[in-house]
């Protein structure tokens, strides 16, 4: 009776004692875990990827935000250039002012020339926001005539331009 | 506090009160430097060194045998302020178990009788007579019940009386201890405290198979790259890229939504003007679009008509009798369209 009381006692410690370090380490690596989950839930959609999913992601990513920063102008020289060859285009040299602030680029765009001209200007404008996907839009337009059969087009653009921080 | 038990011993009673604070072995050890023998321990009761075995004796239940003479030496110690020698007598019976010690204390230490376990002043006597013949000597009892007083009034005329209830009892012997160096007492016998292990440790190991299988779950549902510390650098890249891009795109969607659908719009103007009239001056911002009309009266008044479906036109000054005065008989008409932001994206996507 006395011994098997002992081996009772020894048992018991011995399973209340597995029993914490179970506890303890499962508690450890519970936590390790939750905090990953927590950590991993800030990717969103990207959540649980494995690594050649995650670099598939990122080239995914890096080629979308390329396109992005493609489409933003290199400052107000490209800016310049690309009113005036469109301009050109169309037969007349527009005058264009440029205020910049961060990382938008606003010009006023002023020309005359021909009725016909002017709407192509702004048909042309026009088709350049469509193509940019909102690097260029035009905030106002403004036709006015000044006799002699010309009309003068007053716009008001603003750009998206890359700011220095960013990688182009 | 019926059962209480003290390591495997199972004490009732009064004799728990004593056994469990007497059997922890309260005693006070004079100097801490004085050598120690292995297996004895050195005590004592007032001025008397008193030597006792640290080992258990062999026959069970004699365990608590020198605590409790010890505690109870030095219990009538401090009570009467009487030195050593006398002879005292502990009765720990129950109304189940007698169980009586008898022990005298000199000079030397003390000396003690094995247990009476039949409560009869006869057997006391004897007791008494064994370790002492001097009728001077007092003799103390500490008991749960009265001495039992029978034709040997000898002894009981000798003995004083100290306890004769279990709670002075319990309280006289407790005053004989040394609270600070008694054992802990065990609250369990050995089969509950296996049984509470027991109980405990499963509950444990329950307790960490469901985290485990919470871990195992957030595996299932995030792939085995979620400790993974090497893919750690990717993801923070992919979280910046992918705030990077979210940025950009609000950026282009937000400029986008600015737009100005102007060819559109020029289009949607220039279908509605009537033959004759034409369009002087045309503007076109993010809240309006106004342009002036001029021409014979008529087909301004007609291009208006068409306008008007474009948007709700503002005030308008039509002054036909100043213009119509002129031999062109033409007027200008300043108009003002409102482009309801909705309105005009649904236009321009005609």
């Amino acid at each position: 009776m006395q011994r098997s009381d002992g081996l009772m006692g020894v048992i018991g410690w011995v399973l209340a004692g597995s029993g914490a370090v179970a506890a303890i380490l499962s508690w450890v690596f519970h936590a390790r875990v939750e905090a990953a989950v927590v950590e991993e839930q800030t990717l969103g959609v990207d959540a649980g990827l494995d690594r050649p999913g995650i670099v598939d992601r990122v080239r995914t990513l890096q080629a979308e935000i390329a396109d992005f920063e493609g489409l933003k102008l290199e400052g107000q020289v490209q800016a310049l250039a690309l009113l005036t060859r469109l301009g050109s285009r169309h037969g007349f040299l527009p005058e264009v002012r440029c205020t910049q602030k961060k990382s938008e680029l606003t010009c006023t765009l002023t020309a005359s020339g021909s009725e016909s001209q002017t709407w192509q200007m702004v048909a042309s404008l026009d088709a350049l926001q469509e193509r940019s996907r909102g690097s260029v839009t035009v905030r106002s337009c403004e036709l006015g005539t000044s006799g002699a059969g010309r009309v003068s087009l007053s716009t008001e653009l603003s750009l998206l331009i890359r700011t220095p921080g960013e990688r182009g | 506090m019926a059962l209480l038990t003290l390591g495997e011993e199972e004490f009732t009673g009064v004799q728990f009160a004593t056994a469990c604070f007497l059997g922890a072995a309260a005693w006070e050890t004079p100097e801490q430097t004085q050598e120690q023998t292995v297996g004895v321990r050195l005590d004592r009761v007032g001025q008397t060194p008193v030597t006792w075995q640290a080992t258990p004796p062999r026959t069970r239940g004699a365990e608590t045998a020198y605590p409790l003479m010890l505690a109870a030496m030095r219990a009538v110690l401090r009570r009467t302020r009487r030195q050593p020698p006398f002879v005292t007598i502990a009765d720990l019976s129950t109304r189940n178990r007698v169980y009586i010690e008898v022990a005298r204390i000199d000079a030397v230490g003390i000396t003690r009788q094995p247990p009476l376990t039949v409560r009869s002043p006869g057997t006391l006597a004897r007791a008494v007579e064994r370790l002492t013949t001097d009728d001077a000597e007092p003799i103390f009892y500490l008991g749960s019940a009265p001495f039992p007083a029978g034709e040997q009034t000898r002894l009981g005329a000798l003995v004083l009386s100290l306890a004769e209830h279990p709670a002075v009892l319990g309280d006289l012997l407790l005053s004989g201890i040394n609270p600070r160096t008694a054992l802990r007492l065990v609250l369990l016998t050995a089969t509950q405290r296996t049984a509470a292990l027991t109980a405990c440790g499963v509950g444990l190991w329950l307790w960490s198979a469901g985290q485990w299988m919470d871990v195992q779950r957030q595996f299932d549902r995030y792939g085995s790259g979620l400790l993974a510390t090497e893919l750690q650098p990717l993801k923070a890249q992919l979280r910046t890229l992918r705030s990077e891009r979210d940025r950009l795109a609000a950026e282009f969607e937000r400029s986008s939504k600015e737009q100005l659908h102007s060819t559109a719009l020029a289009v949607q103007v220039r279908r509605a003007l009537a033959p004759g009239a034409r369009i002087e001056r045309f503007r076109l911002d993010e809240k309006r679009l106004s342009l002036s009309l001029t021409g014979e009266a008529g087909s301004v008044l007609a291009s208006l008509a068409n306008l008007g479906k474009i948007g709700p036109l503002g005030n308008l000054s039509f002054s036909v009798a100043q213009n119509g005065t002129s031999p062109s008989g033409k007027v200008s008409v300043p108009v003002a369209i409102e482009l309801s932001k909705g309105g005009r994206r649904g236009r321009a996507a005609q």
